[in-house]
C-alpha cells in the first residue's frame, strides 16, 4: 500500500464515523447523501484501502473525486482531523498507483497541448483584451497573472482587473502566460504540478518581474504554497490580488472610492477562505467603496458553503457541481444586487447557477467593485 | 435544405469548417454587403447545451479564423471562429441573454453576429457552400459519430 496513505494511518482509524461532516458536504448534499460520496464514506473507503480490504480501483478513485476539496468536513470534524489534506493525499496515491480517471486525462491533456484546462488556442490568452479598452503592457516589474479562468471564461473581468491594476499603479501582463499547474494538484499528479509550475515560474523570471498580483486563489496557492512543498525556488513576489488591494488600501494609495445604491454579498472562495485564511482582506475592500451595504451570505467565512466549483468536480459531475451553486444562491440575503466574490472558478460555476436559475443578480470580482467606483470617479 | 442524420444544414450558406472539430460557423452575405454569422448545426449539437455566449464587443476587429467571441457550457469553453475578416457591427443580444437559442434555432434567432467585412471575395474561396460544405458536415458527423 501507498507509503502516502500509510502516513494518515492513524488519522484513519482515528475517525469516529460520527458523521458530523455529512450534512455539511456538498458532494454528499448533491448526491442525497450517498455513504461513498460524503467524507466520512470516503475516509472508510481509505480505512479499506489502507488495510488492504479494499483494492484500489477507479471506482473507488472516482469516488475520492467526488469532492470539491472544499475543507468544510475539517472545520467541522470534532476529532480535528485534516480531512481535506487526506482526500488530497489520497488523490496523489490513487494517482502513483496508475488509476487514471477519464476526466482527469482529459484536464492534463489540455494543459500539455494548449496550456490551458479549457483546450482553448493557447494564441487566445490576451483574446479578454477585446473586452476592454487599456492596451496591453508587456514590460514592467510588476505583472498581473490573469489565470486561465478569468483569461478564458470570464473576459469581461479580466479586462476590469486589468484596467483598475493599470489604474492604480504600474502593471504588465506576462506575455508567456500558461497554466500554473494547480489542475494537476487537484487531480494527485504531483509529477504534473512540478512540471507545469516550474515552467510558469521561469517564464515569470526570464521576463523579469519582481512581482506577480493574481485574481486567481488557485494560482496565488500554487506559486507559494505548492511550490513550496516542492521546494521550488522562486525570484519574485506573489500577492493575491484581493489581499494587494488592501495593502494599497492601508497605505493610503487608493482615491476615495463611493458607489451608490449597490446592495452586495460575499461569497467566500473555499481556496483564499479556509485554505487561505483570507476572510477579512476582500470584506476591507468592498467596504472602502463608501454607498455599497455588505451583507453576510448565510453560511460564511469558515462556515461558508462550497459554490461547487473547485477540486475539479465539475470536470467529473458538471450538473452536480452547478447543482451546488444553485444551491448556494439559497443563501443570500435578500434583495442584493450583486454577488460579489475573489476566484475565478467561483464565479463562473456562480454565474452559470444565476442563468440556470433565472434571477437578476450580477457576479462581480472583488476587484471590479473598485474598477466600477474608480470608472466612475474618472468618468 | 439538406439534412443528414437529423442535422440541418442550408446549403446556400457558406460554411468556415478549416478542420475535424474546427470552424462550423456559418456566414450569409447580406444585401447590405455586411455578414451575418452564426453556429451551425453540428456545431452547435458538438458544444452541448449552452450557457454563455460572449461576443467581442461591438466595433471589435476580427480575422477569419480568429474568435469573435466564446460558448461555454458547464465545463467547456470554446471559440467562436470568424468566418470572415472584418469589424463587429452588430451582436444578437437575445442570443447573448439566452444562449439556449443557439442549440435550438441556430440559422434562425441564434444568430450570432454581423461582421463588417473587409475582404470577402478573397476570403469566400475558402469557405464551403453547396454540395462542398455538405459533404465536410456529412464527414464529420460520421468522425464524430454524431446523431440527433
Amino acid at each position: 500500500m501507498s507509503e502516502i496513505l500509510q502516513a494518515w494511518r492513524k488519522d484513519l482509524e482515528f475517525c469516529k464515523r460520527c458523521g458530523l461532516c455529512m450534512p455539511i458536504c456538498p458532494t454528499g448534499i448533491a448526491n442525497d447523501w450517498y455513504q461513498s460520496k460524503t467524507p466520512r464514506g470516503r475516509m472508510l473507503l481509505l480505512y479499506g484501502l489502507v488495510n488492504s480490504e479494499l483494492k484500489p480501483t477507479k471506482t473507488l478513485a472516482e469516488r475520492l473525486h467526488t469532492c470539491t476539496l472544499c475543507g468544510y468536513c475539517a472545520v467541522k470534524c470534532p476529532s480535528g482531523l485534516k480531512l481535506d489534506e487526506i482526500f488530497i493525499d489520497a488523490r496523489r496515491a490513487l494517482h502513483s498507483m496508475g488509476i487514471k480517471l477519464p476526466h482527469l486525462e482529459e484536464v492534463s491533456r489540455r494543459i500539455k497541448e494548449s496550456g490551458n484546462p479549457y483546450d482553448m488556442p493557447a494564441e487566445e490568452r490576451f483574446m479578454w483584451l477585446d473586452y476592454g479598452d487599456e492596451k496591453p503592457v508587456f514590460e514592467g516589474k510588476a505583472g498581473l497573472w490573469v489565470g486561465c479562468t478569468l483569461s478564458y471564461r470570464r473576459p469581461e473581468t479580466a479586462a476590469n482587473v486589468y484596467s483598475l491594476l493599470r489604474k492604480l499603479m504600474n502593471v504588465a501582463l506576462v506575455k508567456e502566460e500558461t497554466c500554473c499547474g494547480a489542475p494537476f494538484y487537484l487531480a494527485g499528479d504531483l509529477n504534473g504540478l512540478e512540471e507545469q509550475l516550474l515552467k510558469a515560474i521561469k517564464v515569470v523570471e526570464r521576463l523579469g518581474y519582481e512581482l506577480l498580483i493574481t485574481p486567481c486563489p488557485s494560482c496565488a496557492r500554487a506559486f507559494t504554497e505548492y511550490a513550496e512543498k516542492l521546494g521550488l525556488d522562486r525570484g519574485f513576489d506573489v500577492e493575491y490580488l484581493p489581499v494587494f488591494l488592501y495593502k494599497l488600501l492601508n497605505e493610503g494609495k487608493v482615491p476615495e472610492l463611493s458607489l451608490n445604491g449597490l446592495k452586495v454579498a460575499y461569497h467566500d472562495p473555499c481556496e483564499a477562505g479556509r485554505h487561505m485564511n483570507i476572510f477579512d482582506e476582500p470584506r476591507a475592500v468592498i467596504k472602502a467603496v463608501k454607498g455599497i451595504e455588505l451583507l453576510e451570505m448565510n453560511g460564511n467565512r469558515l462556515f461558508s458553503n462550497c459554490c461547487g466549483g473547485g477540486g475539479l468536480y465539475i470536470a467529473l459531475d458538471s450538473a452536480k457541481a452547478v447543482a451546488i451553486a444553485e444551491r448556494r444562491l439559497k443563501d443570500l440575503p435578500r434583495d442584493v444586487n450583486a454577488l460579489v466574490t475573489a476566484c475565478p472558478s467561483c464565479e463562473v460555476n456562480l454565474s452559470i447557477a444565476v442563468a440556470n436559475v433565472g434571477i437578476e443578480l450580477e457576479v462581480l470580482d472583488v476587484a471590479e467593485v473598485w474598477h466600477r467606483a474608480l470608472s466612475r470617479l474618472k468618468s | 435544405m439538406a439534412v443528414i442524420e437529423g442535422f440541418n444544414i442550408p446549403e446556400e450558406l457558406f460554411y468556415w469548417l478549416p478542420g475535424p472539430r474546427k470552424g462550423h460557423t456559418w456566414a450569409q452575405i447580406l444585401p447590405d454587403g455586411r455578414v451575418k454569422v452564426g453556429l451551425d448545426d453540428v456545431g452547435q449539437a458538438m458544444a452541448g447545451k449552452l450557457i454563455f455566449f460572449r461576443p467581442k464587443p461591438k466595433g471589435t476587429a476580427v480575422e477569419q479564423g480568429k474568435p469573435f467571441g466564446t460558448i461555454e457550457t458547464a465545463k467547456w469553453v470554446g471559440p467562436l471562429e470568424s468566418p470572415v475578416s472584418g469589424t463587429i457591427a452588430e451582436i444578437n443580444d437575445a442570443a447573448r441573454k439566452k444562449p439556449s437559442l443557439i442549440n435550438s434555432d441556430p440559422y434562425g434567432e441564434g444568430w450570432l453576429v454581423i461582421i463588417q467585412p473587409n475582404k470577402l471575395e478573397e476570403e469566400k474561396q475558402k469557405l464551403l457552400t453547396g454540395s462542398a460544405a455538405v459533404e465536410a458536415e456529412k464527414q464529420e458527423i460520421e468522425r464524430e459519430k454524431l446523431k440527433k
